[in-house]
């Protein structure tokens, strides 16, 4: 993991054993999962036979559960964790705000470039959603891509990551087929943590990311001039760029299309083989598809989404994303999975 | 008018708790846990820089960076009070 005196910041004491409490929290309710894993072996005989409709089935299996004293204790907790965990992030930046003054001032100068844009018209599917359940929202923070990128991920989430989170995204960017690429785009770049990969896999190459939100963009931003990295980040929609035709050779996104309907998805693919020259490579990779599980893996997806600010999971990961890149015009398309689920193909 | 005893006023019964109002005392109860478990974090930094230094700072408190081995008694402190809450809520702390 990249680190240096803006990233990864040392947590004050109410922070830090508040972000404790959050992982711990998942840990101590071993006993929990345990009593729900055993409820379902023995109420779901055979998984198959549980309703087709994803709303049915949920219907289905909150009534079989429903005397489950596990089952309830398991809502609680990720109500819980979904209500708070962005508040305890925030609370634990706001802690370190000022003993991080000065680096943040110095990750303002650097070889970096972004250009936001305070009239961008967001798209409905974004406008107002709090992904994640993140409290406000990805703009709701004036420094919610820090509180994002640095505390949420990297003191919460990876913890639940066997190998860690940033392993996994350089794994996947070093699965593009060639390893001389010059010019590199990153869709729905985020804070800026698989652009980090690519910078790290690719490091001559050029990058640029785009991203709706521009609080994160920020944070991207001063990652890369902390890091000495050249990246040109611009607010806009993956969908929908101002870049000419073909001008970069490899154009990727690292699970970010659950974030976004299936007609979206469709124009980001489209749009991702109008920006890339002729033999230039697409990798994109998202979550599991709903195809590739049982109907009760399908299940504990689909609730988790439900629940964790997911309103596009469903749509998204039921969509065959091999016959979206097919679409598009990609040939060559593989994949490869089950987590992340990694589709790639290259323009002819 | 009815008669009343007035010492029926002493303590009033009323039923307070509708089934929303349960769901976010149960929240209360984590919320509570989590305010639990920093102070628990909080105590053994004291104790840990009374050992170590024979004085203790708020400054040094806040920003004390644990070791391998207070993450470890951190955790099993913070985890001992975690369970027991999860344990009531989930009715396994039966006898």
């Amino acid at each position: 993991m990249t680190t240096n005196a803006f990233q990864n910041p040392r947590l004050r004491q109410r922070g830090r054993a508040s972000v404790d409490f959050l992982a711990g929290m998942a840990i101590a309710s071993g006993p929990v999962r345990a009593e729900v894993d055993a409820a379902i072996a023995q109420r779901v005989a055979d998984p198959a036979d549980l309703p087709e409709d994803l709303d049915e089935r949920l219907a289905h299996m909150d009534a079989a559960l429903a005397d489950v004293p596990g089952y309830t204790t398991q809502k609680l907790m990720g109500d819980w964790h979904g209500r708070m965990h962005g508040r305890i992030s925030a609370e634990a930046f706001e802690e370190v705000q000022g003993d991080l003054a000065q680096a943040f001032a110095d990750a303002e100068q650097g070889p970096a470039t972004i250009r936001l844009n305070p009239d961008i018209a967001p798209p409905a599917y974004w406008d107002g959603v709090h992904f994640h359940r993140t409290t406000g929202g990805w703009e709701g923070h004036e420094h919610m891509g820090y509180i994002h990128g640095e505390i949420i991920h990297k003191k919460i989430v990876g913890r639940f990551f066997p190998g860690g989170i940033f392993q996994q995204r350089r794994n996947v960017a070093a699965m593009a087929p060639r390893d001389d690429y010059a010019r590199i785009l990153d869709m729905g770049c985020s804070s800026g943590h698989f652009t980090t990969a690519l910078a790290e896999v690719y490091p001559e190459a050029a990058i640029t990311g785009v991203d709706l939100s521009a609080r994160m963009l920020e944070h991207a931003w001063r990652t890369a001039n902390a890091n000495g990295w050249a990246w040109d980040l611009s607010q806009q929609a993956a969908e929908d760029t101002d870049f000419a035709d073909g001008v970069f050779d490899l154009v990727t996104s690292y699970i970010v299309l659950h974030e976004m309907p299936a007609d979206a998805i469709e124009r980001m693919f489209a749009e991702a083989f109008r920006l890339l020259e002729a033999g230039g490579d697409m990798l994109m990779s998202d979550v599991t598809r709903y195809a590739d599980m049982d109907k009760l893996g399908v299940w504990k997806a689909d609730r988790g989404a439900a629940f964790g600010g997911e309103p596009h999971w469903r749509e998204s990961a039921s969509l065959d994303l091999k016959a979206v890149a097919e679409k598009a015009g990609f040939v060559d398309v593989t994949t490869s999975g089950p987590y992340p689920y990694v589709i790639q193909g290259h323009k002819p | 008018m009815k008669q009343v005893d007035p010492r029926d006023y002493n303590t009033p019964a009323g039923h307070i708790m509708d089934e929303r109002h349960v769901d976010n005392l149960a929240r209360a109860v984590l919320t509570l846990t989590r305010e639990v478990a920093v102070l628990t974090d909080r105590m053994l930094v004291i104790e840990t820089l009374l050992e170590q230094q024979g004085v203790v700072t708020s400054e040094a408190i806040d920003t004390y960076q644990p070791d391998e081995a207070f993450q470890k008694r951190a955790n099993a402190a913070v985890a001992a009070v975690s369970s027991g809450v999860i344990a009531a809520l989930q009715g396994s702390d039966k006898d």
